[in-house]
């Protein structure tokens, strides 16, 4: 009987373990969104819903509205996922107050706040996945760089998504919140990306040019 | 109990039981036709992979559980898989209506493409492999937007079936292909007009548009004032909603400058009123059984060193607004 008991107590005492260890494979560490109201912004867009994904998702996912570019971009290295909901142009991001992040540093220009200008080789090796949900932020601008690729060449985030061409704000939005719908659910950036865009199309019976979304890096990334 | 009471209650006993035998035999039968019928499909969708698959080495496509997508697509679908491709299934006319991009096969399942008109064609060809009744009508238009990276060209090929020039179904293909013969994706579009458009083939004149072009165009440029406008201000947060990140760091931009984070640059000013630079583009399009004019408006300038493009979309009968988008 005794021993019984014991065998007992030694399973359940098993299995408490074990539920301890699987839920420290939950996702932890801490993400940013960023959106904008300022005059002339892009307006909240996906980012309420991209928080409550990465929430779901287990990390601590802070949202912030019309910041300047400077703390927007102050601890990206710390973020595990970053995303910014925003205007873009080849190269750059826009931000509050006219500010704006670009890749290579522009030393003429007091409203640019560049990647390179504040972060070293591979600050960002910690980073998972960079969403920059803005017109444009996958092309090259031989002044303001390759965000993308500068993010993750460079910088050593795993993965990054930007789009080629100006994007329609109500089918970006709808991308956006399909694409961390389905990250949430640990599907991979690729996969994620290209239901998001077949969905796009399915509702709206035009793609908005959400279709041209690059991904540099890894794309087969999962943020869980 | 006497005899024939022992007969009277087995006799009624032996009834209830082929009552309910005949009842669960005709349930099965019924559920046995249904499952024929969905085995049927899943045969076609089998057979349409592997058509797709012609040329290149045999895939381990299966099927999975449809119901996400069919949550997602608000459609009945049968969906399969292998390790490159979830292919989803429309399951009462088994036309494909999406394939969905896991992973580049090592072998493209199209030809190489050297141009758009080549792009065009394998797009065409795929349709005709996988979904060759979609387009119900006798013709389409094809839009093909060709993208160079510098690192891959990059095809989009969209197939919008129409009734007349600039009058289309709503009913579209989409896919997109690279230069290296891969599927990106392909997807369809069902405006769920199908009565509207038998109608207006044989000539139905309720459906003749009661606003004009010209008058679609004003109307779109009138809301457009009140969009601008809106986009113009600067909208205040409460303090509920999100707050800007702030610090007490000294802000040192690119140029070395010491920056306020409170100084404002020029407000954000949208030139709508500079038509002289802006292109507008029309077409109709049936939507759920109403005729629409999509306006764009491209080309708009603001004070920044980046424009903006418009795009509204109004109900061709009565001219009310649908819906108003612009670019990011």
């Amino acid at each position: 009987m005794k021993r019984k008991i014991k065998s007992i107590a030694l399973l359940l005492v098993l299995c408490i373990m074990f539920s301890f260890g699987a839920n420290s494979y939950a996702a932890s560490g801490t993400c940013e969104v960023f959106y904008f109201t300022y005059t002339g912004s892009v307006g909240a867009g996906g980012s309420a819903q991209i928080q409550t994904k990465l929430k779901s998702s287990g990390y601590t996912a802070n949202r912030y509205a019309n910041t300047n570019a400077y703390y927007v971009r102050r601890t990206m290295n710390s973020d595990v996922v970053f995303a910014i909901v925003s205007h873009g142009a080849a190269g750059r991001v826009i931000c509050a107050n006219g500010t704006q992040i670009s890749a290579k540093s522009v030393a003429s220009q007091d409203y640019n706040y560049s990647l390179a200008a504040w972060f070293g080789s591979n600050a960002l090796s910690g980073t998972k996945f960079v969403y920059y949900g803005g017109c444009q932020t996958a092309q090259t601008s031989s002044t303001y760089g390759n965000l993308l690729s500068y993010t993750t060449s460079t910088l050593g985030a795993k993965c990054a998504l930007g789009f080629y061409e100006s994007v329609a704000n109500n089918q970006a939005t709808y991308f956006e919140t399909q694409l961390f719908n389905y990250l949430a659910s640990g599907n991979t950036v690729s996969y994620s990306a290209s239901m998001a865009s077949a969905l796009t199309y399915s509702t709206y019976g035009s793609y908005g040019n959400v279709n041209t979304y690059k991904i540099y890096g890894t794309s087969g990334t999962t943020i869980k | 109990m006497s005899n024939s009471k022992i007969k009277k209650i087995s006799f009624s006993f032996l009834l209830v039981i082929f009552t309910f035998g005949m009842f669960f035999a005709h349930d099965k039968s019924n559920a046995s036709a249904s499952s024929e019928a969905l085995i049927e499909n899943e045969e076609a969708a089998y057979t349409v992979i592997d058509e797709l698959m012609e040329g290149t080495d045999s895939t381990n496509v299966e099927i999975i559980d449809a119901s996400e997508f069919e949550e997602l697509f608000d459609e009945k679908l049968i969906v399969l898989e292998d390790e490159n491709y979830v292919y989803l299934f429309e399951e009462d006319s088994q036309d494909m209506k999406a394939i969905i991009l896991e992973e580049l096969p090592e072998e493209p399942l199209l030809d190489s493409i050297a141009s758009e008109s080549q792009a065009v064609q394998e797009v065409e060809d795929l349709v005709d492999t996988i979904c060759s009744d979609y387009l119900t009508t006798d013709s389409y238009d094809v839009i093909c937007n060709e993208i160079d990276d510098q690192e891959s060209l990059t095809y989009t090929v969209e197939l919008w079936e129409k009734i007349s020039d600039d009058f289309y179904t709503g009913n579209k293909i989409a896919a997109t292909v690279t230069e290296d013969g891969q599927l990106i994706s392909f997807v369809t579009r069902d405006s769920e007009s199908d009565q509207a458009i038998q109608e207006l083939i044989s000539g139905n004149s309720s459906f003749d548009v009661k606003v004009i072009e010209s008058d679609a165009i004003a109307i779109a440029y009138d809301v457009l004032v009140d969009t601008v406008e809106q986009l113009e201000l600067e909208e205040q947060l409460s303090a509920e909603e999100c707050q800007p990140k702030t610090g007490d760091d000294v802000i040192v931009s690119d140029s070395g400058k010491i920056m306020d984070v409170t100084d404002v640059i020029e407000e954000y000013d949208i030139k709508l009123d500079k038509t002289e630079t802006q292109t507008v583009e029309t077409y109709r399009e049936l939507n759920q059984g109403s005729v629409q004019w999509v306006i764009t408006v491209t080309g708009v300038e603001t004070n920044r060193d980046f424009g903006i493009e418009f795009t509204v979309v109004l109900d061709a009968q009565t001219g009310a607004i649908d819906s108003v988008n612009y670019t990011r």
